[in-house]
């Protein structure tokens, strides 16, 4: 449960609300930020400055807003789920809204939740806790 | 003499006052198939169809009469009758009656073909078609009265004159084609062509032309038959031309179906685009301001006393913040409402007025007073019908004079399965001529007057009542307020 947490949103208030969501529900996990897409592809990869796992280290829970530009969050997801060593990593996806053709996409492409932003300190803690229920840490951290 | 009377082809017959055969030539005899014995010494009673008519010939014989071509049926051996035509003379010698001479010419071909002439005439005077005979040399020969009321000439007009009068000028290269196929033995069959009548005006015509020959076989005219087809060609250019109109019409439709189809596919996509846009780039920014008011609230937990009214604006700047996404989130839904189907279920319309009431203080007193009679309940969507009644309860009160206090009575009435709720207010009403604009989108009928609105309140009202299966409508005489009525589905009444 205290494994790096990537939160990926193109939005400063929404990054905002998630860490004081996190910090009220006080978590204490490692927060890493990116703002779009193809910049996670390129984290999750681990190419160009993500190559260095000790400062973006390969994380253990990922936060994927749905809308952003050039690579959407089901873009991410779907791209996520044809690479093997990235498909336990359990995913959360962020929306502005509640829309019925959101969350089935999600659903489909296997995402382990759907949140309408900004996630309340209970949903985050109960997510959490049933994510690492299901897919104990990794024994190195 | 003897012999040339013997061998006359007429029949020649002496017989006694009494109608006993005295002699009979051969013709005679022969006319009527028997044997000399079987017709000399009888009487001529017994070849005579009527007795009466040898009565007749027997007592002119008497009385010195002569008689001339007078027609008589006589009876053959074989069963069938003669027809006959008799010249008779009572041959005297000293005032003494020697015997009758019947001169007895056989006229039964003559007369069956007259028969048949006028019977051919007949109908061909009674032809709808012209009948018209020519000869070789293209001269009209006989005329109809079918032909008169077809070109226009009477017989006489006609008769004598060349077929060419009823030819028009570019067409008179097919009058020696014509009479060439006729003088071969050949026909022509329904050949459609025009002709002119007498007028100059021209007529359309099927004709058909044959070769009249004699017995011998010598052809020597043409019968022409012409039928009128100007009405069956006028039909046919009718029917040519409706069927044109119906493919383009068809065509038109057909496109203009398509057309109408993208058009509504389109604004569907853009319905939906806004919906989305909507939910998500207009809350975000909604989002943030309660984000942040929030975290404004949760950080000042536990100071001081004087920041006790920050405290309570923080908390109304949330509050109204959660209101408005409330608001948009229910804007959005009744948008999917109104594009989907509704579940319908029931609804007590005393409690939706008495929330709506409660929810907008401009209803309340001092600024309004709203008499609700008892009103039951219907089948709808409680979202739906909240949204109808507060619309039609804001107009009541928004549309009054200047300094007048709006007074709205709510009531409703069973009718059938049906339940109409009123909504009566002491507004400054709709003129009768635009009510029927009332309930469509953007429609402001008093853009003039001072009230606000963007003319979407009653259209929401109509969509949201018709989603529920109900109408809606208003009534007023333009002076006097406004009488506005939803009508939806009763409930089903509570057993107990």
């Amino acid at each position: 449960m205290s494994g790096t947490i990537l939160l990926v949103d193109d939005s400063q208030d929404d990054i905002f609300g998630f860490k004081w969501a996190m910090k009220e529900a006080k978590l204490s996990n490692p927060l890493r930020v990116v703002t779009d897409g193809e910049i996670a592809v390129d984290y999750l990869s681990g190419v160009g400055q993500y190559a260095d796992r000790t400062q973006f280290p390969m994380p253990t829970h990922v936060f994927l807003d749905i809308k952003m530009p050039r690579m959407s969050g089901h873009e991410v997801l779907a791209w996520m789920k044809t690479q093997p060593d990235l498909t336990s990593i359990p995913v959360a996806m962020l929306s502005g809204s509640d829309e019925t053709a959101d969350h089935n996409i999600a659903t489909s492409n296997g995402a382990d939740a759907y949140m309408v932003k900004p996630p309340t300190v209970a949903e985050l803690t109960l997510y959490l806790q049933r994510v690492a229920a299901l897919n104990p840490p990794p024994q190195n951290g | 003499m003897a012999a040339l009377v013997e061998s006359a082809s007429i029949g020649l017959l002496w017989v006694a006052l009494d109608g006993e055969i005295l002699w009979a030539n051969a013709a005679d005899i022969e006319l009527l198939g028997y044997e000399y014995a079987e017709y000399i010494g009888h009487n001529i009673r017994e070849f005579y169809e009527n007795p009466q008519a040898a009565k007749f010939v027997l007592r002119s014989l008497a009385n010195h009469e002569t008689l001339r071509n007078c027609e008589v049926r006589l009876k053959c051996k074989d069963g069938s009758r003669r027809l006959v035509s008799l010249d008779t003379t009572a041959y005297w010698e000293e005032d003494q009656f020697v015997h009758g001479q019947c001169l007895t010419r056989d006229i039964t071909d003559q007369r069956r073909a007259e028969e048949l002439s006028n019977h051919f005439g007949a109908m061909v005077e009674s032809s709808d078609d012209a009948i018209i005979s020519k000869d070789l040399n293209g001269i009209i020969t006989s005329w109809n009265s079918a032909a008169e009321r077809i070109f226009g000439y009477t017989p006489a007009e006609a008769i004598g004159k060349s077929v060419t009068i009823l030819i028009p000028k570019d067409r008179l290269g097919e009058e020696p084609g014509v009479i060439a196929t006729i003088r071969a033995g050949g026909r022509v069959d329904h050949y459609e062509t025009v002709r002119v009548r007498k007028d100059g005006s021209e007529v359309d015509i099927s004709l058909t032309v044959s070769p009249i020959r004699t017995k011998s076989g010598e052809i020597v005219g043409a019968s022409k038959i012409a039928r009128d087809i100007t009405t069956q060609k006028q039909h046919q250019i009718q029917v040519e031309g409706l069927v044109r109109e119906l493919r383009e019409a068809n065509n038109n439709l057909e496109a203009k179906v398509a057309e109408r189809t993208s058009s509504l596919n389109n604004l569907v996509e853009q319905m939906e685009e806004f919906s989305y846009t909507v939910s998500h780039d207009l809350r975000a920014p909604l989002r943030a301001m309660s984000l942040y008011a929030q975290v404004l609230l949760a950080e000042s937990e536990g100071q001081t006393d004087s920041n006790r009214d920050s405290k309570t604006y923080l908390g109304r700047i949330a509050s109204n913040c959660a209101r408005l996404d409330r608001m948009i989130l229910e804007l959005l839904a009744f948008g999917r409402i109104a594009n989907g189907g509704v579940e319908l279920t029931k609804v007590s319309l005393d409690a939706v007025i008495a929330d709506v009431i409660h929810h907008l203080p401009r209803l309340q007193s001092p600024n309004a007073t709203i008499r609700v009679a008892p009103l039951g309940s219907v089948m709808g969507y409680e979202p739906s019908l909240m949204q109808a009644l507060s619309n039609l309860l804001n107009n009541a009160v928004k549309f009054v004079a200047p300094g007048r206090l709006p007074v709205v009575h709510v009531d409703s009435e069973t009718r059938g399965d049906r339940v109409r709720l009123f909504i009566q207010d002491n507004g400054i009403g709709v003129d009768p001529k635009y009510q029927h604009r009332l309930f469509s989108m953007f429609e402001r009928i008093q853009p003039d007057l001072p009230y606000e609105g963007t003319g979407v309140g009653l259209a929401i009202v109509r969509k949201a009542v018709s989603r529920m299966g109900g109408t809606v409508g208003m009534e007023s005489n333009g002076s006097n307020g406004s009488r506005f009525w939803i009508e939806l589905n009763a409930a089903p009444r509570d057993e107990k």
